[in-house]
């Protein structure tokens, strides 16, 4: 059941964001000043990531349903100078790949940047605690994560961790490169198999779009209209105690997404991605697979 | 300071982390700043530069992280800013 409310929750909060776009708007304004949806929180803001909405085609089974969706409220009294709080929810499932994956979870997020200036490598810092359960293998887990990663801008040169725009703004790109250590202590029912996972890992993440021709008139960031993607996840577990024999692992994902809907301050787009390898603390067996999916991002 | 001195800084230091090519009079005050490409590092960095802005009229004064967003429109950062600075 605390599955679906928690889906219902992120549905609920994410139509209400939609209709009025601010939470200073809402109720939640004392305590939380921010709302988004994304499909994951664990990398940082910059990286392209819209949640995924609808449908697989796997190599083996029926089509079914998916979710891949992520919301956060920014916490307002626990956000000060280049620290910012927040509070995050995840719901990942995707019902008939080869092997189903069934995964939710709740948290806090935080990040801290402290600008540098154009031209210069500023660090960006990136961190969860979040309760995690995994319905396919019936585990509860508790997880921290730290993820690093640069951000650099200026004109004329190569820019990290946001958009950069090339030929006169036909084209834009964007190059994400990060490290991340996560920690995961897994609860399962089998106690045999209860103990705890250290991995490393580095994750290249780089995209570049065509862009819709430039109107005259107002200041605006060219739209996109065609864009292909790449994601590579790297990790290896140094340390772990589960007897999973979890070792090396990696994820694989070349995307193409084309973009039909840009609006003041979201994007919906329809994505087609090759999948091949695993996210443990996803809940994301070993596995390959196409997706073809609808791309929310506010 | 005159308020359009304030507003004229604030719209520079957007155009500038924009990176596009354009001038500050051809920024519509209601766009919102993920309408000029705006992402989470973008807003840490304006809301960095702004920090250096508005401490340099008020000492005291400062802009957190977290009070800048991408939903935010250039009137929304505007009115912050001349909050802050007391302008």
């Amino acid at each position: 059941m605390k599955k679906w409310l928690l889906l219902l929750a992120i549905i609920v909060v994410s139509g209400q964001a939609f209709a009025q776009q601010k939470v200073k708007d809402t109720i939640l304004a004392p305590f939380f000043s921010h709302f988004q949806l994304r499909q994951s929180f664990q990398s940082p803001d910059a990286q392209q990531s819209p949640a995924q909405l609808q449908l697989t085609l796997p190599q083996q089974g029926a089509a079914n349903w998916l979710v891949d969706a992520a919301a956060s409220l920014t916490i307002g009294p626990m956000s000060c100078g280049p620290f910012t709080s927040k509070l995050v929810g995840e719901f990942h499932r995707n019902t008939l790949a080869d092997s189903a994956q069934f995964n939710y979870q709740a948290g806090f997020n935080f990040s801290w940047y402290r600008d540098r200036g154009d031209n210069v490598l500023t660090p960006v810092w990136t961190g969860n605690l979040k309760y995690i359960r995994n319905i396919t293998d019936t585990s509860n887990n508790l997880a921290a994560t730290l993820n690093f990663t640069f951000y650099r801008s200026g004109k004329h040169i190569l820019d990290m961790g946001r958009p950069g725009y090339l030929n006169n703004e036909h084209f834009t790109y964007q190059l994400t490169p990060s490290a991340e250590i996560q920690y995961q202590q897994v609860f399962p029912n089998d106690e045999q198999m209860q103990g705890g996972i250290l991995r490393p890992l580095v994750d290249l993440s780089a995209s570049i779009a065509l862009n819709h021709k430039k109107t005259k008139g107002k200041l605006a960031a060219p739209s996109k209209m065609i864009e292909l993607a790449v994601d590579y996840v790297n990790r290896y577990a140094v340390v772990n105690s589960t007897g999973n024999k979890e070792g090396y692992t990696k994820l694989f994902r070349p995307a193409v997404n084309y973009y039909f809907l840009n609006t003041n301050s979201s994007s919906v787009s329809l994505g087609a991605s090759y999948n091949l390898g695993s996210d443990p603390l996803n809940g994301l067996k070993a596995q390959q697979f196409w997706l073809f999916a609808l791309q929310v991002q506010l | 300071m005159a308020i359009s001195t304030t507003v004229n800084q604030v719209k520079t230091i957007i155009l500038e982390i924009s990176e596009l090519d354009g001038s500050i009079d051809d920024m519509d005050t209601a766009s919102a700043l993920s309408s000029l490409g705006f992402n989470g590092n973008m807003c840490n960095a304006l809301a960095g530069r702004l920090n250096n802005y508005v401490k340099s009229i008020k000492v005291d004064a400062y802009v957190n992280n977290a009070e800048i967003t991408s939903d935010m429109t250039v009137q929304d950062v505007i009115d912050l800013v001349t909050q802050k600075s007391g302008v």
